[in-house]
């Protein structure tokens, strides 16, 4: 039986449920896409291509509360638009890849602050953290924690290979944290 | 790694995983919040014509994914589903108020049109054994077949061409306990004669032919979805003017 007869066992709520995601944050997404790339064709093709992401993962995106979702499909258009630029070679001199960073130590800020990390109410420090990270870094916090995205997901995103997604995981993490003990110290 | 590196690992994860968690709802409410400022502003409306660009990848993609899992579906479960639909209608009448049956005595084609689907059904006839086969005198430039499979019930064919564009064509044998439902919710319907049937031309996320074969039982469903509909149209019409049935 092909697609378009709508056999009357066939569950379409996935589809009514995107068309419904996609009718209530457009602006959102053409926005995020907007903050890459001015070209309205272009950011077009971004929500697009995020649309199609968002319908791979319809069972991830349905099982979040309404705040997580909103974070969950503009971190999907802020990855794709990213992506977008990586492949376009415009990003090539912006960012430093980890790549270059193999040999970078960093020490590990937390047996020291857990406590106060986890009952801290300055939730607005951790988006402005995540905000000061590299692209790269925040891809792949973004892509770990937001979208839950495999190691191999993520080295296709960064061009590298899985299993060196682990430590560059380890670095980034290390990054932000050390970021945020900055921010801590100096809010006293 | 060391026994307790790899334990500061995991507990950097497991307290990162609670930052990002705490991050991504707070970022979630301003999200939110610019979602709905940019709701009312007037220079970050959307044109209309992207809107409905991204509708249709929508309905696109959902094709593609029905096209590889809907064939799977049994035809047992099929036609309980379709039993379960008729007794609904029985106890449901008052809420179908928009539907209609339109039966054809000389046909015995039943059209029962309701307000999203319109299902098409077969009564009456003697059973005959019809081929399931047919073939595609033209199809559009461009379009590459992808698959082309059949069952006991349907045969179909399954193309795509550059920009997504997909084109499917199928034929289905439907006996008395069956009822194939097609999707005719908010679409733009035109009654059709091509090769001497009638048939239906139904404009939506994408072009669907839907003919009826009553002296076979089956029925002939042609499906684009193109972003240029005016071209799809009379691409459609010529490619359901071109199918042999065999």
């Amino acid at each position: 039986m092909l697609a378009f007869i709508e056999t009357l066992a066939e569950d379409p709520s996935d589809q009514d449920f995107i068309r419904d995601i996609y009718e209530q944050f457009y602006h959102l997404m053409y926005f995020t896409a907007q903050k890459y790339f001015k070209n309205m064709d272009i950011c077009e093709e971004i929500v697009q291509d995020s649309l199609v992401r968002l319908i791979k993962q319809v069972a991830a995106l349905r099982s979040l509360a309404n705040p997580y979702r909103a974070a969950y499909i503009t971190s999907t258009v802020r990855n794709t638009a990213i992506n977008y630029l990586k492949i376009s070679q415009k990003l090539n001199n912006l960012v430093t890849t980890l790549d270059d960073e193999e040999s970078l130590e960093l020490q590990s800020p937390l047996l020291s602050i857990d406590e106060q990390l986890l009952q801290m109410e300055q939730k607005e420090m951790l988006v402005r953290v995540l905000e000061s990270l590299s692209e790269d870094d925040r891809i792949l916090l973004e892509g770990k924690y937001v979208l839950e995205q495999s190691d191999r997901d993520l080295a296709a995103l960064l061009g590298c290979k899985p299993s060196s997604i682990r430590m560059k995981l380890t670095r980034a993490r290390r990054r932000a944290l050390n970021l945020i003990v900055k921010e801590v110290n100096l809010t006293g | 790694m060391t026994r307790q590196e790899i334990l500061r690992e995991q507990y950097e994860d497991a307290l990162f995983a609670l930052l990002m968690d705490r991050m991504i709802c707070a970022e979630g409410e301003r999200l939110l919040e610019e979602n709905e400022r940019l709701k009312s502003d007037p220079n970050a409306e959307i044109p209309e014509k992207l809107m409905k660009r991204c509708r249709k990848v929508i309905a696109r993609e959902y094709a593609k994914k029905h096209f590889t899992s809907v064939r799977h579906f049994s035809v047992k479960l099929f036609q309980k589903a379709a039993i379960i639909t008729l007794t609904g209608m029985l106890f449901f009448t008052g809420a179908l108020a928009a539907s209609e049956t339109l039966r054809n005595s000389t046909i015995n084609l039943i059209v029962e049109a309701f307000e999203d689907h319109t299902n098409y059904r077969f009564d009456g006839l003697q059973k005959e054994d019809f081929m399931l086969e047919f073939e595609v005198g033209w199809i559009p430039e461009g379009f590459v077949l992808k698959e082309k499979n059949c069952n006991e019930h349907s045969a179909w064919a399954y193309y795509e061409r550059s920009m997504g564009d997909i084109l499917t064509i199928d034929i289905s044998a439907v006996d008395e306990n069956s009822i194939l439902g097609v999707d005719t919710e908010d679409t733009i319907s035109e009654d059709l004669t091509i090769k001497g049937r009638t048939a239906n031309l139904v404009t939506k996320d994408c072009l669907k032919i839907i003919m009826p074969l009553p002296e076979r039982k089956q029925l002939l469903l042609i499906a684009l979805w193109t972003d240029d509909s005016l071209r799809g149209r009379e691409e459609i019409i010529r490619i359901a003017e071109n199918i042999t049935l065999l």
